[in-house]
């Protein structure tokens, strides 16, 4: 009678419980893990290249920026050779995007899968974080090579260096993941009720790069706007991710901590609502 | 022992009709302006009929109680729309009730459909896997029956191939064999027995009677098939409406059944002239039957008033549960004349023709000149035989069936 007694649950309307059965969450681990090996296995099967994709999309978009933005627009990057510094503010930038992106169609790309079986539907959303983790991890192990080669081949190999701050890396990518996680789940929601989003979900993306420093250096912009990127808080993270990786990058403790506040806000907001429109979101499919 | 396993009180839901299927911005927007708009100039009539509509609330299930103890296997029926599927979704957890409480005690699995989240790319091995965290195993439970699993669905050889190459046949079996070997302690299971071959469906059916029987599992399913629920369920649930019409053992709940749907079908009867009163089927002592037994005698009797016409008919069709006429007959081959009044017309029905199935009876008075009544399903009724064909899990490509006697020469 042990396992009935755990497993007890009670089924009425507007379950008023606004944030995560953690616990439940746990007990579908097994299932996360799954649904993250689908996803990277999915990704590259039937590709000549396989997960090589993963690095070709930030190598070329670096290439890319160092033609248009640096070349051609001639924008500084903070005395740090363009190719490091275009391709760490995509890091973040990417890990971010794909993520919320993602997340962003928990409902749509799973109408079928949630209107057959229950499971705790938060699973999808980490899912998502998880599957663009291991992306991640692989597009820094390719920032690692170049890093290493300019550092010892390239004259400008003394003009950076990475920062005591590399310690407290895992805490900016942790921020940057529950950043998306707030955002897509913010989006989802309200693609459950107005498809209309699918549509401007692109173009929020394009537009959100260009708000974000990824392919401009922060110390670029007069700093009476400061505070517009201090409610942004990509733009602490990829400067974050400057500072520990380049040893260049301007960050004020204010700008740090605002960000992390809309963080954590639109994090818990975004997860009261997800909340909300999951118990019923099949009744609208 | 003790608490029920299940405990459903009072369990409602219901759906705006305005708001089935998904909302645009722009229809939200509209609706603003229009609320806005209509305020300020005169309002348009039509306008405020659709404002009712959207407003107007359908009641999928209404007021539904019923307990399960553990170890029992419940049978749910009704016809389409009743409320079956809502009631198995709110159980599941997909949906929520607009009103009322269900307490689930134990782990529960819900089979909706066979093969939910299976990726094509993926093989067969992994989609087990998969499948099964889909719907609640862990990993290693998973592991643990992995044999079994792949045994059951006889596709052992192809394991390794992405499931996209598999015939349908295939992969509804693999998704199945999975399902098959869910250990919860409560498990819903919606109309998913209608896919993959008889063979198949019979193997499926006979792992869940076991399951129940074995282990103490409860058991809610669904079906069309109603002689599987009468050979599964001892205890059935008839939904009407999205009511729960009756509650009892499955020969009554199936007969009820017939006897709503029928009294849907027909409607309004006619009340003057030449009419059918009751169209039933009784067997030798004079007790009316919904199902007919293999070897059983039956008599096929036809309640009618007369009222006039000296050469009035009446002629019947049997159609079986594919809508294929199967046997017909007419009084007059046999009566010379339907005189006034009130009669019961009575015949032998060739039971032993007739395969195991649902069938409807469509039939007509009429005479020369014209036709007086005419209704596609006068009475409804289920065959269950025993042949050694059926019981080898084959269907007759027959449309009926004829055991004249045979002779080892």
């Amino acid at each position: 009678m042990e396992t009935s007694a755990s497993h007890y649950c009670e089924i009425r309307a507007n379950r008023s419980s606004l944030l995560l059965d953690w616990r439940e969450i746990w007990r579908y681990r097994d299932l996360l893990i799954l649904l993250v090996r689908r996803d990277f296995v999915s990704k590259y099967k039937q590709t000549v290249l396989g997960p090589l994709w993963f690095i070709i999309q930030p190598v070329i978009m670096t290439v890319v920026f160092t033609l248009v933005f640096n070349r051609l627009a001639d924008l500084p990057t903070n005395d740090v050779p363009p190719m490091l510094f275009y391709f760490c503010g995509l890091l973040g930038w990417n890990y971010f995007s794909q993520s919320f992106n993602g997340i962003a169609s928990t409902f749509t790309g799973h109408a079928n899968l949630f209107s057959k079986v229950y499971f705790p539907r938060m699973v999808i959303p980490l899912s998502c974080l998880f599957s663009n983790l291991i992306a991640f991890v692989i597009q820094l192990g390719c920032f690692v090579l170049i890093y290493a080669y300019l550092k010892m081949f390239s004259p400008s190999g003394g003009t950076f260096g990475f920062t005591m701050g590399i310690f407290l890396f895992p805490l900016v990518l942790l921020q940057a993941g529950l950043f998306a996680l707030g955002v897509g789940l913010w989006l989802t929601s309200l693609t459950a009720k107005y498809r209309d989003l699918v549509h401007i979900l692109q173009f929020l993306t394009q537009i959100w790069l260009y708000a974000t420093p990824v392919i401009y250096p922060i110390s670029k912009i007069p700093a009476d706007w400061h505070w517009l990127f201090a409610l942004n808080p990509m733009a602490s993270v990829v400067e974050s991710f400057r500072i520990i990786f380049l040893g260049a990058g301007n960050l004020t403790p204010g700008m740090l901590m605002t960000s992390i506040a809309v963080t954590l806000l639109v994090l818990i907001s975004g997860m009261v609502f997800f909340n909300r429109i999951q118990r019923t979101f099949i009744d609208t499919v | 022992m003790g608490q029920p396993v299940i405990e459903v009180e009072n369990l409602s839901k219901s759906y705006r009709l305005g708001q089935i299927g998904a909302r645009t911005l722009r229809e939200e927007v509209s609706n603003i302006w229009g609320r806005v708009s209509t305020k300020r100039a005169n309002k348009i009539p039509g306008d405020k009929e659709t404002a009712k509509n959207h407003n107007e609330l359908f009641w999928a299930l209404q007021n539904v109680s019923f307990t399960l103890e553990q170890g029992e296997v419940l049978g749910l029926i009704g016809k389409n729309g009743a409320g079956k599927s809502t009631l198995l979704k709110i159980l599941s957890r997909i949906t929520e009730p607009t009103n009322g409480i269900a307490r689930l005690r134990g782990r529960v699995a819900s089979l909706l459909e066979v093969g939910t989240g299976f990726h094509p790319d993926l093989t067969g091995k992994e989609n087990i896997y998969l499948n099964g965290a889909i719907l609640g195993m862990t990993r290693k439970e998973v592991s643990q029956r992995f044999e079994e699993i792949v045994d059951f669905s006889e596709v052992g050889p192809f394991i390794d191939t992405p499931v996209k190459r598999y015939s349908s046949g295939m992969y509804v079996r693999l998704a199945f064999a999975v399902a098959a070997h869910l250990e919860p302690e409560i498990l819903l299971v919606d109309e998913v027995l209608a896919v993959g071959d008889i063979a198949f469906q019979k193997k499926c059916l006979g792992k869940i009677g076991e399951v129940s029987r074995g282990e103490g599992r409860s058991i809610i399913f669904v079906s069309h098939n109603l002689s599987s629920i009468k050979a599964l369920c001892p205890r059935v649930l008839l939904m009407d409406d999205g009511e729960l019409a009756c509650d009892t053992d499955p020969v009554s709940a199936i007969q009820e059944y017939h006897q709503r749907l029928s009294k849907k079908e027909q409607g309004v009867r006619k009340t003057t002239g030449n009419r059918f009163q009751k169209v039933y089927l009784t067997d030798e002592s004079d007790s009316q039957l919904a199902m007919v037994h293999g070897d059983q005698k039956v008599l096929l009797n036809f309640d009618i008033v007369v009222e006039n016409s000296s050469s009035l008919n009446l002629g019947f069709t049997i159609f079986n549960d594919e809508d294929i006429g199967i046997l017909s007959s007419c009084a007059l081959d046999s009566i010379e004349k339907l005189p006034v009044g009130q009669h019961t017309l009575r015949l032998a029905l060739p039971t032993d023709l007739l395969p195991s199935g649902a069938y409807r009876i469509e039939g007509a008075l009429w005479d020369p000149y014209q036709v007086y009544e005419q209704s596609d399903h006068l009475a409804r009724f289920n065959v269950v035989t025993e042949n050694t064909l059926e019981m080898s899990g084959f269907k007759p490509k027959g449309l009926v069936m004829f055991k004249s006697a045979w002779k080892l020469q």
